[in-house]
């Protein structure tokens, strides 16, 4: 599955990376550092958790 | 800058729900409704609604206002600032209160919780609130800082009741006293800022700041200041205010509380569902400097003040199940408590891990616990909703520093 994230609407929450870190690793100052990503089914659970924990609805998570 | 009479402290809601002890039937309401036009102001309550306006650049936060409500001399740093220039100064910021910074406090945090509990488990009874959910975020946030607590604790407790909490009925009183209350910490770090120019750098935040240059060029002493008097102004009371709400609510909820202790590791999810069900920041000033639609005919009309009730927003059950309903499994919780867009709380990542650490401690050490008979907890919901009278009872122990 295809991750992306939009960096203009992350604000650093970093609740993706606080409920599945395997997925999305933060920077220095807390932001998502990854703007898209290929990830395994294996990986698509937490995948999915972290788009829905982040409150800017910055996170897409596509076939 | 928006002319505007609007004070979110003298605000009709922020009034009626004053000291109410569920707010939150009220704030569903709110949200069931989507907007009122009160007081002057636009008063926001989807989920929605309240993300829009704070992901949109043309709308100001707290600075659009153009009134020093909290005491500052000048604007605030980052707080009453928007635009670039925040962007410049969370830059600075964030990284100093990144999940992995703020993670070096962790055993500090646990030590001191620790010997908090230490001086009451023996007792069978406590004030909950001035001696355990005032002095451990006070002593880990000065610690952070590089702020000597002893000799001015008394001053740093003035600061945030008189900034935070000002007495006086009309919004003019309220920020005559504010600013009363603020004067003896501007000039706490004027000095400070002289005195630390004078000696061998040191390893903590202000260290940090006075180290830091921002646009090829170190801080002036004034800009420190308005820096660390919002970091002071935002740090000293806010996670007190949490942990006295979310222990107040566990008391009053045995079921939840025998599943957490006999399950910490269902911590952090309870403590997102807390965050989101008590919102202990319930509102923000927000400012339209161009006219925003939000779809549906609803348009806040350039120049009018608004408040973005984020209580209401987590309230909105478009966006949560039963949202009043307490409930630590709850699939989705992306709750505003720590509001969202640029102003997103700089301080959330310490928040989080102080909240865990402190409720996690607390209840290894006290596990059974109820609010003492005859006695109720005491709510104030204006600007922070706190229990600012928490009387506990529970079966005495032995402190552990005493233990054989």
């Amino acid at each position: 599955v295809k991750v992306t994230v939009d960096f203009e609407r992350c604000a650093g929450h970093a609740r993706c990376n606080a409920v599945a870190p395997e997925v999305y690793p933060v920077d220095d100052a807390g932001y998502c550092a990854i703007t898209e990503l290929t990830v395994s089914a294996q990986l698509e659970d937490q995948a999915q958790a972290g788009a829905r924990a982040c409150p800017e609805e910055a996170i897409t998570v596509t076939d | 800058m928006v002319e505007s009479v609007f004070d979110y402290r003298t605000s009709s809601i922020s009034r009626g729900l004053q000291g109410e002890e569920s707010p939150q039937p009220t704030y569903k309401e709110l949200a069931d409704s989507r907007l009122n036009r009160w007081d002057g102001a636009v008063n926001l309550f989807r989920y929605d609604d309240i993300v829009k306006i704070n992901r949109d650049t043309t709308v100001r936060g707290t600075g659009g206002s153009g009134v020093f409500y909290l005491g500052s001399e000048r604007p605030r740093i980052p707080q009453d600032i928007d635009g670039p220039e925040h962007t410049q100064w969370r830059r600075l910021l964030d990284p100093l209160f990144s999940p992995k910074q703020v993670a070096l406090l962790s055993d500090d945090i646990v030590r001191l919780a620790n010997e908090l509990i230490d001086g009451f488990i023996a007792d069978g009874q406590v004030e909950l609130y001035s001696q355990f959910c005032t002095p451990l975020p006070v002593a880990i946030f000065l610690q952070m800082m590089g702020i000597p607590a002893a000799g001015n604790m008394a001053m740093f407790m003035a600061f945030k009741d008189g900034t935070l909490h000002p007495k006086g009925e009309t919004a003019e009183e309220l920020t005559a006293y504010a600013t009363e209350a603020g004067k003896p910490l501007n000039a706490f770090l004027r000095t400070l800022f002289r005195e630390r120019r004078g000696e061998e750098p040191k390893n903590d935040l202000i260290g940090a700041l006075m180290e830091a240059e921002v646009g090829g060029e170190l801080l002036t002493d004034e800009l420190l200041v308005d820096i660390v008097y919002e970091l002071l102004l935002a740090g000293l009371d806010s996670i007190t205010s949490t942990l006295s709400v979310m222990i107040s609510w566990l008391a009053r909820h045995p079921d939840t509380r025998a599943r957490l202790v006999a399950d910490p590791s269902l911590w952090p999810a309870a403590i997102e569902e807390l965050l989101r069900f008590e919102t202990p920041i319930p509102a923000q000033p927000r400012f339209a400097t161009e006219d925003v639609d939000l779809g549906d005919g609803v348009v806040v009309g350039k120049g009018e003040p608004m408040q973005v009730l984020v209580a209401a927003a987590n309230m909105d059950s478009t966006k949560f199940e039963n949202p009043l309903t307490v409930d630590i499994d709850r699939p989705r919780n992306a709750h505003l408590a720590f509001s969202s867009g640029i102003h997103r709380c700089l301080g959330s990542h310490l928040a989080r891990l102080e909240l865990r650490l402190a409720l996690q401690e607390f209840h290894r050490r006290l596990p059974e616990y109820r609010i003492s008979e005859g006695e109720s907890p005491v709510y104030n919901n204006t600007v922070i909703r706190a229990a600012t009278h928490l009387p506990l009872t529970f079966p005495a122990a032995i402190p552990a520093a005493v233990r054989p």
